[in-house]
Parts: structure tokens; C-alpha cells; sequence
């Protein structure tokens, strides 16, 4: 579900009058980046589906409390997210690896394809985990939740040049390690 | 989330696909586990609804919330609405927690304070708590998960001896819960050789328990005084005659939600 700034916030305005509908779009348009994010960060399936919900919920009981002023709604629902996955990992005294505990069919492939599209999801999850954990949080939140920059900014707690700085530097990276180039021209 | 990402910072396409392959593969909730997070989201957004009939926007008052409930005026109502607000999320919250898992505990407690006040829909409402309890412990079990199967187990003891307990005041409910209990010790003996070995110990207490259960059940007899209440005598010493009751026993504890807003 595709909606542009002007619609969320209405949708935000909406939400904050006790719409439920309004609610349950917002839902619509973030659970899956946001259970993207929480799931590349807590490894576990049913660990990102208890804390998604959670974090929904805190939204909808911090919503009245939610004034835009120049912050994004995605940025500051992700950093919800962020905070709720930073609570848990603490809570659990656990972090495992990038080694995520699920993977869907991701088509009708013959298994021959199916096994190479393992190898290369492998390859990235490895790649993924020789960055920093800036560097992947910003590509997480960029690339795997589709958040703008300023968004990634709000969600981070950094400056928009400072996520645009680690999200240049992890391309290059990832770049090198998945054997596209060698990302020298991405660092310069 | 506009796309405003530049081209100098954008990966390059190959990179892209493959980012983008990864995260639907890996990253991305099933189609069932979307339906579960939305229906229990949806559930708390209509709850915490149905609670406050508006929230408070963030620039102007909403009609609703100047309404005053009761008596003693809009502060309080505003007080009351945000904590109604506060419980129905929170309630709905822990609906997810798995047995074992950091809000299971909670979960337990809001279902408790959840139950209803009548006490025949109440003592419908325990045995369902018992059944989604050795659920609980089944499928915890079915996944090799000992921790989950003891916490599952811990609670299902818990509310054995709770209902044990409230015992002897509806036949009806004594010879369902007798009924509950004997099918639930046939799922735990069941269980006997599924269970982690690290859960065998808790599932073996679990039996033991259900057992003296429904022992002390049975031996209230068939010709329990209904009569009884707080203040009777127990049962086994009450030398009354039959009475056969009228109604649900009105003395039973009120629905802690009533008086607890969070």
C-alpha cells in the first residue's frame, strides 16, 4: 500500500480522533517494515511478532501524544520499534547472528533456482553482518523498512547527513563482500 | 516514505534486486502471521474504541472527551479514558506472549482480570483458560521448547488449584470441571513422552496435581450443600438437607477489571 506524506498525516489527524479505520490503514501501510526491521534485528519469527504488535500498540497509546513538527510519523513509529527491539535484546540478554529463523518460498521455482537464491540470501546475510551496526541499521531502515533518509534520521536519533554517510559506506561495502565492484568509486 | 533516495547513495541495481530478494525472503511476515498481528492490533484499536469513544487530537478537544463520566468531572474522566486506554493496549499486547516469553506473566494477568463478573460464565471461562493452557503445553512440547512447556504447565497448576478451590458451589460446574480434568490428565499422560526430559519433572507434578484435584472434587460428593457460602461450615460437615439451588452463587469475586484500570 503506497501512501505519499500528506496522506499519512491525515491518516495521523485521523487516528488521533479515535478513527479506528484511519488506524488500522497506518497499520496496513508500516507492519510489514516494521516487522522487517524488528525481525533482521531479533532474529526470531515469533519474537518480531510479539514486539511488531507492541510496538502498535504503544503507537496507539502514544498517538495522542504525537505532534508532527517536522518529524516524520514513519520515523518516529520506527524508533518505537528501535526502542521496543533495544528493551527486548536487553531484556533477553541475547543476540545472536544475522542468521535469520525463516525463509519463505519466494516462488514456484524449480528447486535447482530455489538453491541458488539460498546461496545468494546467504551471501547477503553475510555480507550484512561484516558491517557495522550503524551501517546495517541504516540499510535495514533504508532498504529493508523503505524509510526516507530523514525518517532513518528521526529513527536513529542522528542527522539525516549522517545516515546518508553510513548508507553510503555500506553500500560500498556490501558491494565488495557480494563481488559487484569493489565499491572504491562508492567511497570516494 | 517517499522514495527520496539520491542516486550518489542508492545501490546499485544488481545490489538492489538482491537486497530487496533478501528481505521479502527472509525479512517478510507470511500472509498468516500478517492476519495474526492485524487482527490482534485491530482488536486493541477497537477495544481501546469501544474504552474512549475519542482520543484526544493533538491540537484540539475532542467533544467526547469534555464529557464528564459520573460525577466528579472532566479531569477525571480524562483519567479514566487514558488509563482505559493504557490497559486495553496493554491487554492486547500480551496476547502475543508465548509461555516462557518476557510478557507471558503479564498475559496471565490480564486474562485473570480480564474474566467476567458472572460466575457461571466465569467458572465457562476457567475451563477454557485450563484448556488454552495444555495448548499451550502441547504445542510447547511439539517444539522441543521445555521452557515454554513448564511455564505452560506452572500456569495450568496454578489454575488446577484455583478451581479446585472454587469447587462446591454448582454441580453443574463440579462434574464439568471433574469431566475437564479427567480429559486434561489423559493429555498430560500423553505428554509424558513428548515432553524435553528437562520438562519431565514439571509435567509429573502437573499429573500429581490434577490428580489431588480431582480427588478433593469428587470427594465434596455428589450431594454438595449449595447453600454454603463464606461463612458455612465446609464441605463434608454440614448436616443440612438437600437444596437444590436456584441460581449462580452471588458471592463470588467481582471482575477485577471493574476496579482496575490498568
Amino acid at each position: 500500500m503506497t501512501l505519499d506524506d500528506a496522506a499519512i498525516e491525515r491518516l495521523v489527524h485521523e487516528a488521533q480522533a479515535g478513527d479506528p479505520w484511519a488506524f488500522s490503514r497506518l497499520f496496513d501501510h508500516y507492519n510489514e517494515p516494521i516487522y522487517r526491521f524488528i525481525v533482521s534485528r531479533v532474529h526470531r519469527p515469533t519474537d518480531a511478532e510479539d514486539l511488531t504488535q507492541l510496538v502498535f500498540v504503544k503507537a496507539l497509546e502514544a498517538l495522542p501524544r504525537y505532534e508532527s513538527r517536522g518529524v516524520p510519523f514513519g520515523g518516529w513509529l520506527f524508533r518505537l520499534a528501535r526502542n521496543a527491539v533495544i528493551d527486548f535484546v536487553r531484556t533477553r540478554h541475547q543476540h545472536t547472528g544475522l542468521d535469520v529463523a525463516t525463509s519463505h518460498p519466494t516462488s514456484d521455482a524449480p528447486p535447482d533456482d530455489q538453491a541458488i537464491d539460498h546461496q545468494m540470501f546467504d551471501a547477503v546475510a553475510a555480507a550484512l553482518a561484516d558491517l557495522t551496526d550503524e551501517q546495517r541499521e541504516a540499510i535495514e531502515l533504508r532498504f529493508f523498512a523503505g524509510l526516507s533518509a530523514r525518517e532513518a534520521a528521526e529513527a536513529m536519533g542522528k542527522q539525516e547527513g549522517t545516515v546518508r554517510g553510513l548508507q553510503f559506506r555500506a553500500i560500498a561495502a556490501l558491494r565488495r563482500r557480494l563481488g559487484l565492484g569493489d565499491g572504491t568509486d562508492d567511497d570516494a | 516514505m517517499i522514495d527520496d533516495r539520491p542516486t550518489d547513495d542508492r545501490p546499485t541495481d544488481e545490489l538492489a534486486r538482491r537486497l530487496e530478494a533478501y528481505a521479502h525472503a527472509r525479512l517478510s511476515p507470511d500472509a498468516a502471521t500478517s492476519a495474526r498481528m492485524r487482527s490482534r492490533v485491530m482488536h486493541a484499536v477497537h477495544r481501546a474504541d469501544a474504552l474512549t469513544p475519542s482520543v484526544v487530537p493533538p491540537t484540539t478537544p475532542s467533544p467526547a472527551i469534555v464529557v464528564p463520566i459520573g460525577a466528579r468531572g472532566p479531569r477525571l474522566a480524562l483519567a479514566l479514558l487514558a488509563a482505559a486506554l493504557m490497559f486495553a493496549a496493554f491487554a492486547v499486547a500480551t496476547v502475543a506472549a508465548r509461555p516462557g516469553g518476557p510478557l507471558y506473566e503479564a498475559r496471565l494477568a490480564v486474562e485473570e482480570a480480564l474474566l467476567p463478573a458472572d460466575p457461571s460464565a466465569r467458572a465457562a471461562a476457567d475451563l477454557a483458560r485450563l484448556e488454552a493452557r495444555l495448548d499451550e503445553a502441547r504445542a510447547a512440547a511439539s517444539g522441543g521448547d521445555a521452557g515454554a512447556v513448564l511455564a505452560a504447565l506452572e500456569a495450568f497448576q496454578e489454575l488446577v488449584d484455583e478451581s479446585a478451590s472454587a469447587a462446591g458451589q454448582s454441580v453443574e460446574h463440579d462434574a464439568a470441571l471433574e469431566d475437564a480434568l479427567d480429559h486434561h490428565l489423559d493429555v498430560l499422560n500423553g505428554l509424558l513422552s513428548q515432553v524435553p526430559d528437562a520438562a519431565l519433572p514439571g509435567l509429573e507434578r502437573a499429573i500429581e496435581r490434577s490428580d489431588r484435584a480431582v480427588e478433593r472434587i469428587h470427594e465434596r460428593g455428589p450431594d454438595p450443600d449449595p447453600g454454603r457460602g463464606p461463612d458455612n461450615e465446609p464441605p463434608g460437615q454440614s448436616n443440612k438437607p438437600d437444596h437444590v439451588p436456584e441460581g449462580p452463587p452471588t458471592d463470588l469475586p467481582v471482575d477485577p477489571s471493574e476496579d482496575n484500570g490498568g
